[in-house]
């Protein structure tokens, strides 16, 4: 994980919607579904971090993201062009 | 009437501007407690904006504040509330304490025998008006749950889940009378075994500054002349009323068939004998005298009661200067020839309009009346608009009530009345 912000972010996120969740909890080989999160749940955690991030990827990008891990690559992938051409 | 048929009330949850849970209400009717202030959320509008609202609370915190529910409620409650709408908060929150108030927690009941119905319509209206201002700045950020928060069958999915309710479940609108149109669905679900036990929920009518600007544009708003002394401004049946007062509340009752009560061996706190709803049709926000009238006797003689035996009618009385002289008038007509004449009063002198919920606020003020023996004050009822109706002063009125009567006159045309019983009474 090059860039520590936007994994930063996205945790925040999803303490906000699930403040039980402990940090060992949060592994990047888990599933926000296995998490407790429902659909509107799991956007709402996309949509948290893109708006704090102020990123914008739409969010049919996410359909295939299977685990943290995964919606973690988007949003970096994103992040790092973003910040390549600013 | 076979009594084991009747509708029953088993359980009953309020949240209001005196707080959470039915002994703070009762304490305030008992005590005359004035509840109204300036709001401090409306700077936007260049008037005062007088109301009854709920004080500050912690959701979390009031959930854990629940008494007896297990744990796996609890943490559900949180977990769906926490992040939600004010009005979803409150009906939560109400709906715990009836829950545990009709012993729900206990009793085993299947949970496709129980229904759910919410009484009100647009009730989001201060989130939709808050979730607009983050559209404004950018569109793309809005947040994914507002495709569920600004449909009002949101209650309907957050309190099935929670209390893992799954027989039938809707939402019920019809403006002011919204509580007792769903108090009337409630009854026919229970009387024609659709459910064995209905939970109806008055949502909380959570204003934005739009409606209150438009309530006071279309001259239905009080606290014109009383702009300076809130306290002052909601009087309903008084000379110097001038238009209704809003109030936030949220409230729930349990209604089972006395019979099903009975076998659970779980006490009854009233009966619900008789509803009535009727149509002026009529568009606009004015009464309607012969509708008034035609709805009271219908629910007083579908009881099988007569106009004497009424003792009492929670009015809807909402501090409206056409509003409350058309009510007061049909009143009076009615009872003309009734031995004696039913006292009056109208709680929404003591808790503002609650709209979608005034009439769930009322059946439950009713109850507290008849269950203590007394009658609560109409605050602020100086000079009556009426010198031959019984209305109770500003002091409360010691004396048993048994049969009452509850009336809602909404915008639209739509008027309704029911009736109570005290349970001793069969």
């Amino acid at each position: 994980m090059s860039h520590a912000q936007p994994w930063t972010v996205l945790q925040n996120a999803i303490t906000e919607i699930f403040p039980h969740l402990t940090p060992q909890e949060l592994q990047g080989d888990a599933s926000l579904k296995e998490l407790g999160a429902n659909s509107i749940d799991r956007a709402e955690i996309i949509m948290i971090t893109l708006s704090q991030l102020q990123l914008k990827i739409p969010m049919m990008n996410f359909a295939n993201a299977k685990n943290i891990r995964d919606i973690l690559s988007i949003l970096e992938r994103e992040y790092q062009l973003v910040h390549a051409n600013s | 009437m076979n009594h084991d048929e009747t509708t029953a009330i088993t359980g009953m949850g309020v949240m209001s501007a005196h707080g959470r849970g039915v002994p703070a209400l009762a304490n305030a009717l008992l005590t005359a407690r004035n509840p109204f202030h300036h709001s401090s959320h409306y700077a936007i509008l260049n008037f005062p904006v007088i109301n009854a609202e709920l004080p500050p609370f912690d959701f979390t915190q009031a959930v854990q504040q629940s008494r007896d529910l297990p744990e796996s409620i609890l943490t559900h409650a949180i977990q769906a509330g926490r992040r939600a709408p004010l009005t979803i908060q409150v009906a939560l929150l109400s709906a715990l304490e009836a829950w545990v108030n009709a012993d729900l927690h206990q009793r085993r009941i299947a949970p496709e025998r129980i229904s759910l119905i919410v009484a009100g319509q647009n009730t989001t209206q201060a989130y939709q008006y808050q979730m607009q201002q983050s559209f404004h700045k950018d569109p793309s950020y809005l947040t994914p749950k507002y495709a569920l928060h600004f449909m009002d069958t949101d209650h309907v999915g957050t309190l099935s889940e929670v209390l893992q309710i799954q027989g039938e479940g809707f939402t019920v609108g019809g403006a002011s009378a919204s509580s007792h149109l769903a108090l009337q669905q409630a009854h026919r679900l229970l009387q024609t075994n659709a459910a064995d036990v209905c939970l109806v929920i008055g949502a909380l009518a959570d204003l934005s500054p739009l409606e209150i600007q438009a309530f006071a544009n279309a001259g239905a708003l009080g606290g014109k002349h009383f702009a300076a002394t809130p306290q002052l401004a909601c009087r309903p049946f008084d000379k110097q009323h001038e238009g209704f007062i809003w109030g936030q509340a949220g409230a729930c009752l349990v209604l089972e068939k006395t019979a099903h009560a009975n076998k659970h061996q779980q006490p009854i706190l009233a009966k619900m004998p008789s509803f009535t709803m009727r149509l002026s049709a009529n568009r606009s926000a004015d009464p309607d005298l012969a509708t008034e009238i035609a709805v009271m006797r219908s629910a007083i003689t579908n009881a099988g009661l007569s106009l004497n035996d009424i003792q009492y009618i929670n009015a809807h009385g909402t501090s409206s200067t056409l509003g409350d002289c058309i009510e007061a008038e049909a009143i009076a007509t009615l009872f003309a020839d009734a031995t004696t004449q039913p006292w009056i009063n109208s709680t929404k002198s003591l808790t503002g309009h609650c709209l979608w919920s005034a009439g769930l606020v009322e059946t439950i003020a009713t109850v507290i009346q008849m269950q203590t023996d007394f009658l609560h004050a109409n605050l602020n009822l100086e000079d009556p608009i009426r010198s031959d109706c019984r209305f109770v002063g500003r002091q409360p009125e010691n004396t048993k009530t048994k049969i009452a009567l509850n009336n809602a006159f909404g915008f639209g045309g739509i008027h309704a009345s029911f009736i109570l019983l005290n349970e001793d009474l069969s």
